[in-house]
């Protein structure tokens, strides 16, 4: 099960990388963009309504809102890289071993009955391999 | 699949119902033009809302006989009363406002001599033309002021914002304490002011008289005043 090293290939399935990392990004961003937007225009709209002086609304809100603004501009690109960098080192735990297990299978489908599958401790599908092991020792045992 | 068609069908139809029921409503509240306020009875300021920056001055309607007019009295203190107008009309239809009023007391000016900026806005009356936009970061504002010292005429940038623009239409003291009647054309007076055309549409006025920065006393009256019509030719 164990004896890999450490992976050095962090895309190893690019296709089903990307596909994981635009639905995480969709499942997060795009609700908090919403709800930010939502929440932003409640809150400064109700407060401009409330002061209603022009004056006032330049002095109190505007200098907020620009600031608010900026750490957005520059917040939103800095979690949104996080978010992908995240993406990808979670999504290779699932791409590494569907990979190895795609090139493994087909070695066995092949006639290497005596070949078993190896998994890193921290990747998914563990128990699929442990399955997949436990099946090539029945194999071998009746041969 | 039918369900799904169905459901289409069944939003867009929702969809352009919503729009329709919504342009209903925002003309049968609108478009009830020129708006008049004469300050006859205590009731007029019903409809008009205060707006506090600093302190509060003191608006209420006075009577001289069956006259009736708006007293604004600040003493070291800024706040507005405010009109919102429900159906927001276009400038370039119903260019005209009116109004008129008198300053009894400017705020002493030249305790603001050595201030400038935000320190230095106090004006004894102004009346605003506010054009709100959903995006209040881009919402315009004329305000008209009567001023003690500056040249009428003048046209400057609020110390408080670029979009906020001053235009004194009164200055000095040789007609203090008498009424004075204002007719402007918004849509002219707005392109001088900002240069282009307005992009929104009038929603709402206001009434000022302040002395905040001066920390002394301003007194003003408003009276009749029309917005939202054409000139008569």
């Amino acid at each position: 099960m164990k004896g890999l090293g450490r992976r050095r290939k962090y895309f190893i399935k690019p296709g089903l990388q990307v596909r994981y990392l635009r639905v995480i990004l969709i499942a997060v961003i795009l609700p908090v963009c919403l709800f930010s937007v939502c929440l932003y225009y409640l809150i400064f709209y109700m407060m401009a309504e409330q002061l209603g002086i022009p004056e006032s609304i330049a002095y109190n809100i505007v200098p907020v809102v620009t600031k608010i603004n900026l750490i957005l501009l520059f917040g939103l690109p800095i979690i949104s890289i996080g978010i992908l960098f995240w993406g990808v080192l979670i999504s290779h735990r699932i791409a590494g071993p569907l990979y190895r297990l795609e090139k493994e299978l087909d070695k066995i489908a092949k006639g290497d009955f005596s070949l078993r599958l190896k998994i890193r401790s921290k990747d998914e599908l563990g128990s699929i391999v442990k399955g997949v092991n436990k099946i090539l020792d029945k194999i071998e045992e009746k041969q | 699949m039918k369900v799904m068609r169905s459901f289409k069908k069944f939003s867009i139809l929702f969809f352009a119902l919503s729009i329709l029921i919504a342009c209903v409503v925002s003309l049968t509240l609108g478009f009830n033009l020129p708006k008049w306020f004469p300050f006859t009875t205590e009731r007029s300021l019903n409809e008009w809302q205060d707006k506090i920056f600093k302190g509060k001055v003191v608006y209420k309607i006075e009577h001289s006989g069956p006259q009736g007019y708006l007293h604004a009295l600040s003493i070291g203190s800024a706040s507005a009363i405010f009109y919102r107008i429900r159906g927001r009309f276009n400038t370039e239809d119903y260019p005209m406002i009116s109004w008129k009023w008198k300053v009894i007391r400017f705020p002493d000016k030249k305790k603001l001599k050595m201030r400038q900026g935000i320190e230095s806005d106090d004006y004894a009356a102004r009346v605003y033309v506010i054009f709100p936009s959903i995006n209040f970061l881009v919402s315009k504002a004329l305000e008209y002021v009567w001023d003690e010292s500056l040249p009428e005429g003048t046209i400057s940038e609020s110390p408080y914002s670029k979009n906020i623009r001053l235009m004194v239409v009164q200055t000095g003291r040789d007609k203090l304490d008498s009424w004075i009647f204002e007719e402007r054309n918004i849509f002219q007076d707005y392109r001088k002011a900002f240069g282009r055309n307005p992009s929104v549409k009038i929603g709402a006025i206001a009434l000022m008289s302040d002395a905040d920065n001066s920390q002394d006393i301003s007194e003003a009256y408003f009276d009749e005043i029309k917005i939202g019509y054409k000139k008569e030719r």
